[in-house]
């Protein structure tokens, strides 16, 4: 996880625009990947990693130096996504609405850069069946090895909470996979069996 | 057939005694649903851990 010298977040917190901009550029990238891995769409994922800096700019004086800046700032990111999410929701565009992904690649053979593509599509198509608040804490827990109460402080759980929802996303995903390639195995053995006449 | 604990010692991250694994060993042998959780789970756990962290394009900030 990223380290930021306490001392550039207290010249942030004093309004220093250049510590603020050190902080962004220090975790553009593990915000970005939460928004990412919670929304599943590059753009709305530029989208809400912006909202998540102008929300810690606005909060910063508010931040408690005893708590890890990392947690704080990801948990900034994770419950923006997840009200992201519940207002896709109730506005009817489900999450079988989800876009098709776009990653860019820093350099891409053209067989990797598919393969790294197809690899992107079946995690989001993974994360996609479980509910925002699962999908956070199973994206805290694989992606930023938060502990469970790291995950309980983002996301406003009790530990046992968070307990419970990573045993209940791991079967989701352990059940969703296997469906998954039920359904491959099936398309396979049709295109095989396509006659030839 | 009561699954419990089995499911939750299946996709558990700390590790089990030797007691629980033997009764969870025992338990695969007769239950094929509980069978079929355990590679499923491993290859989303290795494909998680495989997929590298989504970056934003260049000139994000």
């Amino acid at each position: 996880m990223i380290y930021l010298e306490p001392e550039v977040i207290k010249q942030a917190q004093k309004g220093d625009t250049e510590a603020f901009t050190q902080m962004v550029e220090a975790y553009q990238r593990p915000v970005f990947n939460l928004c990412y891995r919670m929304l599943g769409e590059h753009e709305e994922a530029e989208d809400a990693a912006q909202e998540t800096f102008l929300r810690a700019y606005d909060n910063l004086k508010r931040y408690d130096d005893e708590r890890s800046f990392s947690t704080w700032i990801l948990s900034i990111a994770a419950h923006y996504c997840i009200d992201q999410l519940r207002k896709r929701r109730l506005t009817f565009l489900s999450m079988d609405s989800f876009p098709n992904l776009d990653i860019p690649d820093a350099n891409p053979g053209p067989e990797a850069a598919y393969h790294r593509h197809e690899e992107q599509q079946r995690v989001q198509a993974l994360l996609k069946a479980l509910n925002p608040q699962d999908r956070g804490a199973v994206v805290l827990y694989y992606w930023y090895d938060f502990s469970y109460d790291e995950i309980a402080a983002s996301l406003s759980l009790s530990v046992s909470a968070v307990k419970s929802r990573l045993h209940r996303a791991r079967l989701a995903l352990a059940q969703t996979w296997t469906e998954q390639e039920a359904k491959k195995y099936a398309a396979e053995r049709k295109h095989h069996e396509s006659p030839a006449l | 057939m009561n699954h419990l604990p089995y499911k939750e010692w299946l996709l558990t991250e700390a590790p089990l005694s030797a007691e629980q694994d033997d009764a969870l060993q025992e338990h695969l042998r007769t239950c094929e649903a509980c069978r079929q959780i355990e590679p499923a789970w491993m290859d989303v756990k290795a494909l998680m851990q495989k997929t590298p962290a989504a970056e934003p394009l260049p000139g994000f900030s």
